[in-house]
């Protein structure tokens, strides 16, 4: 199992390493070409208008939007749950709308509001998970079938899922944090090789206790 | 939820988003714009650009809060400004500011000879340029976020940069945080 994480600008190296971590060979996906083979896809974090024009200039925009409607799973951090977004409240234009929400860019403030702290997501276990929020973006709308995996302590959505694509605000990459990783492996091999048994298996996100 | 700011990982981390990407120099709110739709993931905020800097010669300064203030209310990249090597109130200005990164550059007059900003003592995060590892290593320990390498200001010389980072030059060797 291959797992493709965009490389035109950010912190691909990061997930490429936490892919590494449990034992998931990470492809760098710099060229339409580089798509063939992957089973799920990862958009970093970076600056989501520098990343916006590079996926045009690569001709990138057309493959990715075809692998994520053959189901393949697509896991977004920061500015990749951006590029994800149905639309993007100051205005700029989606890139990927396959995630039925509206996010705003930089929602915390400056860098000086860039923070660290835990976060609850309920399909991931009981352990929490620790959120690095660099000038974040935050959900403020979802739609219907748009499940909340989390919420910080005010209510604000930090992390969605749509069918096969997650997206969080913050960067499990950053802390360690590998069960993003894990989650989206597993869903990207049972995309590729349903498996005996699969139909009595749950999606490996429907758990009860989402953070709705 | 404990949340805490401006950590290490947070300043480490607005480094890290920027990999890959161009930090443009820019003198107005306009050409910061300009930068921003043209893809740059960041500006640097500056009076002048580094080769007029050095062509009037004098002291050079951190800029005017005014139109550092301009450019942050122009664009929604991060933006940069540059203080004095050693001129921690010039820094403190800037972190009043709210900018997203302070570079301690040589491009500037330095305002200390022998020290450099104890970078850890604010909240937020510092570029420092390098001319080989040792002097990386240095201001890392004062707490710099992010490293760049050091040409020779304002000359359009990049052979200077570029020797520094394939590791050409003495002592200096692939290093990784």
């Amino acid at each position: 199992m291959k797992i493709g994480v965009l490389a035109v600008q950010g912190a691909f190296a990061e997930h490429v390493a936490t892919l590494d971590a449990i034992g998931v060979e990470g492809v760098e996906v710099r060229l339409p070409s580089d798509l063939e083979g992957i089973g799920g896809l990862i958009l970093p974090g970076g600056e989501s208008t520098a990343q916006r024009r590079l996926i045009d200039r690569w001709g990138l925009r057309e493959p990715i939007l075809d692998l994520a409607r053959s189901g393949a799973p697509i896991f977004g951090t920061c500015a990749g749950m951006i590029l994800l977004s149905h639309e993007i409240l100051d205005g700029d234009e989606p890139v990927f709308p396959l995630l039925d929400v509206s996010v705003r860019r930089n929602a915390f403030g400056r860098q000086l509001d860039s923070f660290e702290g835990s976060v609850a997501v309920p399909i991931l276990g009981d352990q929490v998970v620790h959120g690095v929020f660099i000038r974040a973006p935050i959900v403020e709308r979802v739609g219907e079938g748009v499940d909340v995996l989390a919420r910080l302590d005010d209510g604000r959505i930090v992390a969605v899922r749509e069918r096969n694509v997650i997206a969080t605000a913050f960067h499990p990459e950053l802390a360690g944090e590998t069960r993003f990783h894990r989650l989206l492996t597993t869903m990207a091999a049972e995309h590729d090789d349903p498996g005996e048994g699969s139909g009595r298996r749950h999606h490996p996100t429907r758990r009860t206790g989402l953070a709705r | 939820m404990t949340v805490e700011t401006s950590t290490w990982a947070t300043k480490k981390g607005l480094a890290q988003m920027l990999k890959g990407g161009v930090i443009m120099d820019v003198v107005t709110a306009d050409q910061a714009k300009i930068a921003e739709d043209a893809g740059a993931v960041a500006v640097m905020a500056l009076e002048r650009v580094p080769s007029d800097i050095r062509a009037m010669g004098g002291v050079a300064r951190m800029s005017d809060p005014a139109m550092i203030e301009a450019i942050m209310n122009a664009v929604t990249i991060p933006v940069m400004a540059k203080a004095r090597i050693g001129h921690f109130v010039e820094a403190q200005i800037l972190e009043a500011l709210g900018v997203d990164y302070i570079d301690e550059s040589e491009v500037l007059t330095p305002a200390d000879e022998a020290h450099h900003i104890d970078k850890h003592a604010f909240k937020v995060p510092f570029v420092c340029g390098c001319r080989n590892l040792g002097e990386a290593i240095r201001r890392i320990n004062e707490g710099a976020a992010m490293m760049r390498t050091k040409g020779e200001a304002g000359t359009g010389n990049v052979v200077e940069a570029g020797t520094r980072w394939c590791g050409r030059s003495p002592g200096t060797v692939a290093y990784r945080s």
